[in-house]
């Protein structure tokens, strides 16, 4: 650990001395397409980017559904794609437009994975102590199941006894008190503002791991959790295990080609990928935001 | 504080008694707001929560973030010209918004507003530094690059007053080492690389649901108030202009909604709410 301490604060030194030659270097600006789950932790690991490799690069950050993303990459094509990196909320939007994938030395990127979600019950004025209760009264929100892989996993659970609800992406909602939003962040907004009295959130936006394990993070009104996992394992807010699994929520992403880029910003986008993925900091912010990495 | 948190749960209580009313089959319209960094996690939740708020009155909005320095937000706005896609620019400071006000009166639209203020915090995880900056100085320490970065510039003006009186056109020097930003200073010392920084309050704070702030517990930190005497003044003013770009009437209907629920003032509808001033103290912003 303290060699570990000592080898980040050299890396930080050295980074620093780098930035006094920055205004000589033609900064090149990495374009990000981020599903809006994961924009705060992108935020995180792209500031912390610098002190990794240095100054000369900058981003853009363009947090919005997966679905306006996806459609937006696809209008654009190669020629005037928006993103050089498309981070997404699952893995059928990233397969989607694998055909724009970012061609570097000879090689078309595929999609890799970069985080797995979870759903949290959660309420920010009721106990929710003993999971979602049985009947549903009051009201619940889930976030859309036919676009939202949250909502997707929030369905599932439903459908599953005690509840049986035979929910489906093509229902006509609300059924049974189930209710839907447009999208996991508009859920969460809804439960926050006790429009609903709860609903399923997503895990990263009211769980923080500090470093010492995962604790429901209190710095939001959303405080009263239970964590479905998806294999039902214990989890936020119960040591117990639930009765109800739901497929894992992976979200991939996938370097992707346009004209706008030069080799160098190529080159950066694959190393900060690199980064996200492997480096202490990537995993850490992931972990941070309770991400499974 | 409380008295707000509970003014927002009393309207979404009010909210859900429209439901019933939503027309699912509501067409989407869009809006694209280019944010600056410094408030970037804070419009993630608001764009969120605008959402949200007017699903239950029955209109689909959506609204595209895009998250960068003021400064490239702002060139990308001026080179762009009326092809520009922003219908919106929150800044984070007074001085984009002025300079294109200024220099670029075309593509802008009214004059800027004010919507957020935050305050200039020092932060560190391993060194108790609640009583402010140390002197004399004997670490080095960080913060955002004052020619570039706002904060920076507050942090700087804190340095060239007593008892330290480093002057400003001389930094780096010494113990004082720059990041770029205010994100990469917050970045490089959460991850360690430096014991102790100038960082702005709304990446180390939170309101927790009883009202009260909440920092990264076994942190420590500084925050100069405005009546700090060496607070530098009102700098940290965050500031926002309507960019000039080809709209139609819903998309301009959405982007009065935006800037009425980000200020907390009536919206098209004469409806006030301050679900949107809530969610901005939420990341322990002062709103307007």
């Amino acid at each position: 650990m303290f060699d570990l301490t000592r080898k980040t604060l050299a890396l930080g030194v050295s980074a620093t001395c780098l930035l006094l030659h920055t205004s000589e270097v033609r900064a090149e600006t990495i374009s990000i397409g981020v599903a809006a789950n994961f924009a705060a932790t992108i935020q995180d690991i792209a500031d912390a980017y610098f002190w990794y490799h240095g100054g000369g690069v900058s981003f853009s950050i363009t947090s919005d559904s997966t679905g306006n993303l996806r459609s937006a990459i696809l209008a654009g094509g190669t020629t005037s794609g928006p993103y050089d990196l498309f981070l997404s909320a699952d893995t059928a939007a990233p397969a989607a437009v694998s055909t724009l994938g970012m061609v570097y030395s000879g090689v078309t990127q595929s999609p890799f994975f970069y985080a797995n979600g979870s759903v949290v019950f959660g309420s920010a004025t009721t106990s929710v102590s003993g999971g979602v209760p049985n009947p549903i009264s009051p009201a619940l929100v889930i976030a859309d199941p036919s676009k939202a892989p949250y909502g997707f996993a929030a369905m599932t659970i439903l459908n599953q006894a005690p509840w049986s609800l035979g929910l489906s992406t093509t229902s006509s909602y609300p059924v049974s008190n189930v209710y839907t939003s447009a999208n996991i962040g508009t859920t969460y907004a809804a439960v926050s503002a006790a429009t609903y009295a709860y609903g399923f959130v997503a895990k990263s936006a009211v769980c923080r791991n500090y470093g010492s394990g995962e604790t429901v993070y209190t710095g939001q009104n959303v405080t009263n959790v239970y964590e479905y996992k998806y294999d039902g394992s214990a989890g936020l807010g119960h040591a117990g295990t639930t009765a109800q699994t739901y497929p894992q929520i992976v979200q991939n992403g996938i370097a992707l080609q346009r004209s706008a880029q030069t080799p160098t910003t190529q080159a950066l986008v694959i190393d900060f990928i690199n980064y996200l993925l492997t480096s202490s900091d990537g995993i850490s912010y992931r972990t941070f935001y309770c991400y499974g990495t | 504080m409380l008295k707000d948190r509970m003014k927002t749960l009393a309207a979404g209580l009010s909210m859900a008694l429209a439901l019933t009313c939503v027309d699912a089959q509501a067409a989407t319209v869009n809006i694209k707001v280019a944010v600056a960094s410094s408030f970037g996690k804070a419009a993630n939740d608001l764009a969120a929560a605008f959402q949200a708020y007017y699903a239950t009155f029955g209109l689909t909005y959506t609204v595209s973030l895009t998250i960068a320095s003021a400064q490239s937000l702002e060139s990308s706005i001026i080179s762009a010209g009326a092809s520009t896609p922003y219908d919106l620019l929150l800044s984070s400071s007074k001085k984009e918004p002025k300079d294109l006000v200024d220099n670029y009166p075309s593509l802008i639209v009214g004059t800027p507003f004010k919507y957020a203020k935050d305050f200039l915090a020092l932060y560190s995880k391993s060194v108790d530094i609640h009583s402010g900056l140390p002197y004399p100085l004997t670490t080095n320490f960080l913060i955002p690059d004052p020619t570039t970065d706002v904060y920076g510039e507050a942090a700087a003006e804190v340095l060239s007053s007593a008892p330290w009186y480093i002057n400003s056109a001389t930094i780096p020097t010494g113990y004082v080492f720059t990041a770029p930003t205010v994100g990469s200073a917050f970045t490089g010392v959460d991850r360690g690389y430096y014991s102790y920084g100038f960082v702005a309050k709304s990446q180390i704070c939170s309101l927790a649901s009883d009202g009260t702030q909440t920092y990264p517990p076994g942190s420590y930190h500084h925050i100069y108030k405005p009546n700090d005497v060496d607070h530098p003044s009102d700098k940290l003013i965050l500031k926002g202009i309507k960019i000039a770009h080809s709209r139609t009437a819903d998309q301009e209907t959405e982007l009065s909604n935006f800037i009425a629920f980000l200020t907390g003032v009536a919206d098209s509808n004469g409806n006030t709410t301050a679900i949107g001033t809530g969610v901005i103290e939420g990341h322990c912003f002062k709103s307007f």
